[in-house]
């Protein structure tokens, strides 16, 4: 929301010094005529404070309270993070988390960034009914379209059986109730946003840049990996900061196309508040999670140059 | 983002009528009865075997809403916003939820106990019904001519070969190693936990660990396993609705089915009349009929419809060789410990 705002504020500053004369003056001109009851600057922080009161009624407060819990052991304000770190069932699912996201968004970044090419290159027509089929899937409830996958990659399922039935398989692949499994649900769910992300940018971008780099000699993988990549990293950088995060909250598919061992935190704390009522301890991996997220979050940012792709990330 | 609207407009108005149904409950002065069911099919049975009956006899008129989360109850006792009069929990949840105070102990002046088995109603509970855990195998994958007839055929690698199904919860899994090791069902408490993990480390590979009932029977029906386990009420349902699947009623796992009353709910007196109505044989016996489970109130036994009865875990012919998990003792007392273990053997 913040980087939309950011960048259509930037756009208007762009039309205003780019139309000189009246069409830009004229607004500035009346109202300094009528000198009205409020700035704009200050219309638009009044407008702001509606937000910020749910905000912190909703989010704020909730926020702090579970922060709170977290902190409230019997053995000590740390109690609980001592004994969720030490527990190597917790310490297994935390690594399979970060792992899980790590892979799903750089899969979503590899598969959707030729689908939101397409999307970019093919007529105005046909991009409306390729955008319905990258959303299609996005509508569907998250729970039958793992079913879906269960029937489809399951040891007699289409996949299994078609190869099999031509004489490519001895044996069944083991493709659901394992981390293969899960990956695939996580990719398949998480794709539309990385392609919307990406098609975002590729549609700010001025295509006379391409045209200039055929005109000047660029190869086609010149123009691609000098000219277009770098200018759309931002929708890829993007994309992939909004899966990875999105998945490190994921449970179902990992429940469900997942086996034993890929026990990820959000089951965890899932069972923590529906099964044990331990809620403290939930807090408490709550809070272990959010700080790995945002540490890894600030440590990807320094090393990957997140502020020199999204100039707005950080404001 | 015309779409986003219509959305954001339907899911508001959605839950603007849920909060009014549920608002209903307190605008008629309390004289409601709010059951909260276990959902689904059953949900549709429990309405026309108990409750309409119950309020065309009584004039209480109840509200139904499901499922039972005992996050929910916690929250809804500890915030004084009790919703539920009545609710459906489940075993795992009883021991957990007396303990924190979460429950109104039952009030044995309204609701006749000498209706049901010695066993079948305590402090804060009622048992309405059984249910049983069985192996279940799949007729059109299991090729050879042998059959599976107890838990020891369930872990025999050779004879059976193939992925086979358990419940991801220590419950069941640990009673079915242990019979199949040969322990006695009548003397399978305390149960010996880590003889029951060294007998499942024997088939650990070769288990698919559901989470869901709808899960387990799809495991069958889409022949990821070729034996299972599921719950007696599925197996009948999807084998009457084409699935090749037959049940062993030999050392099945009976476990109780529960009815209790959350702390501070607003109409304890019509919780109390009405779980005393359900617990009567012919509320009972309507139950059976409709959701073929069994009762709990053995009065009820003979007016079953015997097409029904024939699948009941409880009846004479299927309940032999049957052993009753202990979750209000064994489990209530050990389930963390044994839970924690469970997970870290899961993972290692």
């Amino acid at each position: 929301m913040a980087i939309d705002l950011a960048s259509r504020r930037r756009g208007q500053e762009l039309r205003r010094s780019v139309l000189p004369g009246p069409a830009a003056n004229a607004p500035s001109a009346s109202r300094g005529a009528r000198t009205p009851f409020l700035s704009e600057s200050r219309a638009y922080a009044l407008l702001i404070l509606a937000p910020l009161a749910v905000m912190a009624v909703l989010f704020a407060y909730p926020f702090a309270a579970l922060v709170a819990r977290s902190f409230s052991s019997p053995s000590g304000p740390f109690g609980h993070y001592i004994d969720l770190l030490g527990d190597e069932t917790f310490q297994i699912a935390l690594w399979n988390t970060f792992l899980y996201a790590l892979i799903t968004a750089a899969s979503t970044a590899l598969l959707g960034y030729p689908i939101a090419l397409l999307l970019a290159s093919v007529r105005a027509s046909f991009t409306n009914i390729l955008l319905l089929l990258v959303l299609v899937p996005f509508w569907t409830s998250v729970v039958v379209r793992c079913y879906a996958w269960i029937v489809l990659l399951g040891r007699h399922g289409v996949l299994n059986e078609s190869l099999s039935r031509i004489g490519l398989l001895d044996a069944p692949l083991q493709l659901v109730f394992n981390g293969v499994g899960v990956i695939i649900g996580m990719v398949h769910v998480m794709l539309p946003y990385m392609v919307l992300s990406i098609f975002s940018a590729m549609t700010r971008l001025n295509r006379e840049i391409l045209a200039a780099a055929d005109s000047l000699g660029a190869t086609r993988m010149q123009a691609f990996f000098r000219v277009l990549l770098p200018l759309t990293m931002p929708g890829v950088l993007g994309g992939f900061s909004l899966v990875f995060v999105m998945s490190l909250g994921f449970f179902i598919t990992p429940a469900l196309l997942g086996g034993p061992r890929n026990l990820v935190a959000a089951m965890v704390i899932r069972d923590q508040v529906t099964k044990e009522l331990a809620w403290d301890d939930a807090a408490a991996a709550s809070v272990i999670l959010l700080i790995l997220t945002c540490g890894t979050f600030l440590v990807a940012a320094r090393v990957f140059g997140l502020k020199r792709h999204m100039p707005h990330f950080g404001r | 983002m015309k779409r986003r609207d219509f959305l954001l407009h339907a899911s508001a108005t959605v839950g603007m009528a849920m909060g009014l149904q549920n608002l209903g409950a307190y605008a008629q002065g309390g004289r409601e009865v709010v059951f909260n069911g276990a959902g689904g099919i059953w949900q549709d049975n429990a309405r026309n075997a108990w409750l309409s009956p119950f309020s065309q006899e009584t004039g209480i008129g109840v509200i139904d809403t499901f499922p039972f989360d005992v996050g929910k109850l916690s929250t809804m006792v500890r915030t004084g916003t009790v919703q539920w009069d009545v609710t459906d929990i489940p075993g795992e949840f009883l021991g957990l939820a007396a303990e924190r105070g979460l429950l109104e102990p039952i009030d044995y002046d309204i609701v006749d106990r000498h209706v049901l088995p010695s066993e079948d109603y305590g402090q804060y509970h009622v048992v309405y019904g059984h249910f049983s855990t069985n192996i279940v195998f799949n007729k059109q994958r299991l090729t050879g001519t042998e059959r599976p007839e107890n838990w020891s055929d369930y872990w025999d690698l050779q004879k059976f070969p193939g992925p086979r199904s358990f419940r991801r919860n220590p419950a069941v899994a640990l009673e079915a190693g242990l019979l199949a090791d040969g322990v006695a069902s009548e003397k399978l408490y305390p149960l010996d936990v880590d003889r029951a993990f060294r007998k499942l480390d024997e088939i650990k590979t070769q288990v698919r660990w559901w989470t869901s009932a709808v899960q387990s029977v799809q495991l069958i029906a889409d022949g990821e396993v070729n034996l299972g386990v599921t719950f007696n009420s599925r197996a009948i349902v999807a084998r009457d609705q084409g699935v090749p699947l037959e049940v062993v009623w030999n050392q099945g796992l009976l476990a109780a089915v529960y009815l209790a009353v959350p702390k501070g709910a607003k109409n304890k007196e019509g919780a109390m009349r009405l779980i005393n109505y359900i617990v009567q044989a012919d509320a009972q016996a309507r139950m059976a009929n409709l959701n073929r489970s069994a009762p709990a109130n053995l009065n009820a036994m003979a007016k079953i419809e015997p097409a029904i009865l024939k699948d009941l875990p409880t009846a004479p012919e299927n309940s032999h060789g049957a052993a009753r998990i202990d979750e209000l003792g064994f489990w209530a007392q050990n389930r963390a410990k044994i839970g924690k273990r469970f997970d870290s053997w899961l993972l290692i």
